[in-house]
């Protein structure tokens, strides 16, 4: 998927937060193949530097977030620290509405987003389904748009497929991921279904029992999604299309 | 003087500087990022910029993220 001027193989974005170990964090962005990995910055702690080093021998593309941040002033505060840090253009942005909910705030999203294109940032703004919302993103120059497939961290999956839909259909130019909601490979396959680029997702794996295998699963599913859109699935009929012929059926006069 | 560091007293000479608070975490710069007074600090003024009394200092490095 194209990420503005980067492209990547692989179409699955994952968040590095809630692994029990840098080991086992290591290993699912193995299994997963990503290429890109969203980070945050918090106040310096002990060891400040180990985290970073984890992350380099990932030898991925760093997507540091602005999660947590409730204004346009504090998500551009911390996309111009995380440029100073990674040295990247890149940044998911988050400009939190609601604490419990975590929707995106609307309004503040697209004003920190047309603010961070404006200083060069290569902006991949979270949002809700909401069309209108995303419209607005794209029109201020948001090459990349993420909404969500349902709250952070719920795994409830895509709640608002006919949304999706239109949302993808409205804007074939735009690089579209699902972020956030995800919880099953089947949640990753509608995603590919629905022709979305691709999926960002950090809580399904790290908080599954078995991260490494769920990772498996979900490049699996991811692939197999694929593959099945390559091959032009039929389209869904409101009526049933018997798959039998109904000519000869014994002791049928026809 | 005093300044908060992350929102800690910390009590500093009046010639320090961001560079000096910087240097207390003792680890490479590359490492960290800085903000003062709510306004983001790039590390090439970090030897530039000097501190005063009540000055709020934010130093960030990175975390694990979704």
């Amino acid at each position: 998927m194209k990420i503005y001027n980067i492209n990547l193989k692989n179409n699955i974005i994952i968040g590095s937060s809630k692994y029990s170990s840098d080991k086992i964090f290591l290993k699912c962005v193995k299994k997963t193949e990503t290429e890109m990995i969203t980070v945050a910055l918090r106040k310096i702690g002990d060891n400040p530097d180990s985290f970073y080093k984890t992350l380099q021998k990932t030898k991925c593309k760093i997507l540091p977030n602005t999660a947590g941040c409730f204004s346009e002033k504090e998500a551009i505060n911390t996309a111009l620290m995380s440029r100073d840090i990674f040295e990247t253009d890149l940044i998911k942005l988050e400009v939190i509405q609601n604490e419990i909910t975590l929707a995106p705030s609307k309004k503040g999203t697209i004003k920190a987003a047309e603010k961070l294109l404006k200083l060069g940032f290569k902006v991949l703004p979270y949002t809700t389904d909401d069309f209108d919302f995303v419209s607005k993103l794209v029109d201020v120059g948001c090459k990349v748009v993420m909404p969500w497939g349902s709250p952070i961290g719920t795994g409830k999956g895509l709640k608002n497929i006919k949304k999706l839909k239109k949302i993808r259909e409205s804007f074939p130019e735009t690089t579209l991921i699902i972020d956030a909601g995800i919880g099953r490979v089947s949640h990753a396959c509608q995603a590919i279904e629905l022709g979305y680029d691709g999926i960002l997702l950090n809580s399904a794996i790290a908080r599954s029992e078995k991260p490494e295998l769920f990772a498996s699963s979900i490049l699996n599913a991811v692939r197999a999604a694929e593959i099945s859109m390559k091959s032009g699935p039929i389209p869904e009929s409101e009526n049933a299309i018997a798959s039998t012929s109904s000519k000869g059926i014994a002791f049928r006069k026809n | 003087m005093m300044v908060l560091v992350n929102g800690k007293k910390r009590v500093i000479d009046s010639n320090f500087g961001i560079i000096d608070i910087v240097k207390s975490f003792k680890v490479e710069k590359k490492y960290l990022a800085v903000g003062l007074n709510g306004e983001f600090v790039p590390k090439q003024l970090y030897s530039e910029i000097k501190l005063k009394e009540g000055d709020e200092i934010e130093v960030v490095s990175p975390h694990p993220g979704g």
